[in-house]
C-alpha cells in the first residue's frame, strides 16, 4: 500500500497563500488595485486579453474590429489567442474601434514585441505635448 | 499618473468576480492609470455616472452584466486618486 502523502502542488500552495492574505484583509483596509488583481488571481492584461475584453464591452463581433482595422478574422483571432502580434500603426485605428485609450493599446503591442524577444522591460507609454 | 487603491472589501469581491469582470476591471485600471481619470470617465464603454442617494458622491462603472465597480476621487492631495470601493452583484 503507498503510503505517500499527497502534496499540493506549487500553483495550488500559492493559490491558498493568497487565499489567506485576502481573507486577513480589513474590510476598510487600502491596498494598490495591482496588488488586488495579483491576489484575485488576475495575471496583467495582454494585448490578446485586452482585445477580446474591449471587443464584449463594445458589443462588437470579431469580423466588426478586423473590418475596421483592414485584417482578416483570423489574424485577429490569432491577436485575441496571444499567437500574433498587432503591427503599432494599427493602434489609433484599435483604440478608435474600441473606443479606448491609445496610449495602453500601444503599450500592450510594445509589451508583446518584448516578451518575444525574451526581454525583461517595462513599457510606458506617454502622449507627446507636440 | 493617477494611482488605483481599493478597499479590502472590493479586492475580496473582485475575487468571486466573473472572469470577464475581472479582465474589464484590469482595463479599466490601465486607462486610470495610464491615460487619466478624465479620459475614463469621458470613455462610453464603461458607463460612467454619478450615483445618488446613499451612495451620492461615489461614482459607478459597468464592468460586466452583474457587475459594477464603485469608487470616489480624493483630490486632496493635489492628485488625482481613485479609490474602488465595491465591487458587486448589481441589483436590478
Amino acid at each position: 500500500m503507498n503510503t505517500k502523502k499527497h502534496s499540493p502542488s506549487k500553483n495550488l500552495k500559492a493559490k491558498r497563500r493568497k487565499n489567506i492574505a485576502l481573507n486577513q484583509l480589513n474590510d476598510d483596509a487600502i491596498i494598490s488595485a495591482d496588488d488586488a488583481l495579483k491576489l484575485a488571481g488576475k495575471p496583467p492584461l495582454t494585448l490578446g486579453s485586452l482585445v477580446r475584453t474591449l471587443r464584449h464591452l463594445s458589443n462588437k463581433t470579431q469580423s466588426d474590429v478586423a473590418n475596421s482595422l483592414g485584417v482578416s478574422v483570423a489574424f485577429l483571432s490569432a491577436v485575441e489567442r496571444g499567437d500574433k502580434n498587432l503591427p503599432p500603426r494599427h493602434a489609433r485605428a484599435l483604440s478608435k474601434v474600441l473606443s479606448y485609450s491609445e496610449e495602453v493599446i500601444l503599450e500592450k503591442i510594445l509589451e508583446h514585441v518584448l516578451a518575444e524577444a525574451k526581454g525583461h522591460f517595462e513599457v510606458t507609454v506617454r502622449k507627446s505635448a507636440g | 499618473m493617477t494611482i488605483v487603491l481599493m478597499r479590502g472589501r472590493a479586492a475580496k469581491a473582485l475575487r468571486q468576480a466573473s472572469n470577464r469582470a475581472q479582465s474589464a476591471f484590469s482595463a479599466w485600471k490601465d486607462e486610470v492609470q495610464l491615460a487619466g481619470i478624465s479620459a475614463a470617465r469621458a470613455n462610453p464603454i464603461w458607463h460612467d455616472h454619478p450615483l445618488k442617494g446613499a451612495k451620492a458622491g461615489r461614482r459607478s462603472v459597468y464592468l460586466d452584466y452583474s457587475w459594477r465597480a464603485e469608487y470616489v476621487i480624493d483630490r486632496e492631495t493635489g492628485t488625482v486618486t481613485v479609490e474602488v470601493m465595491e465591487i458587486q452583484n448589481h441589483e436590478y
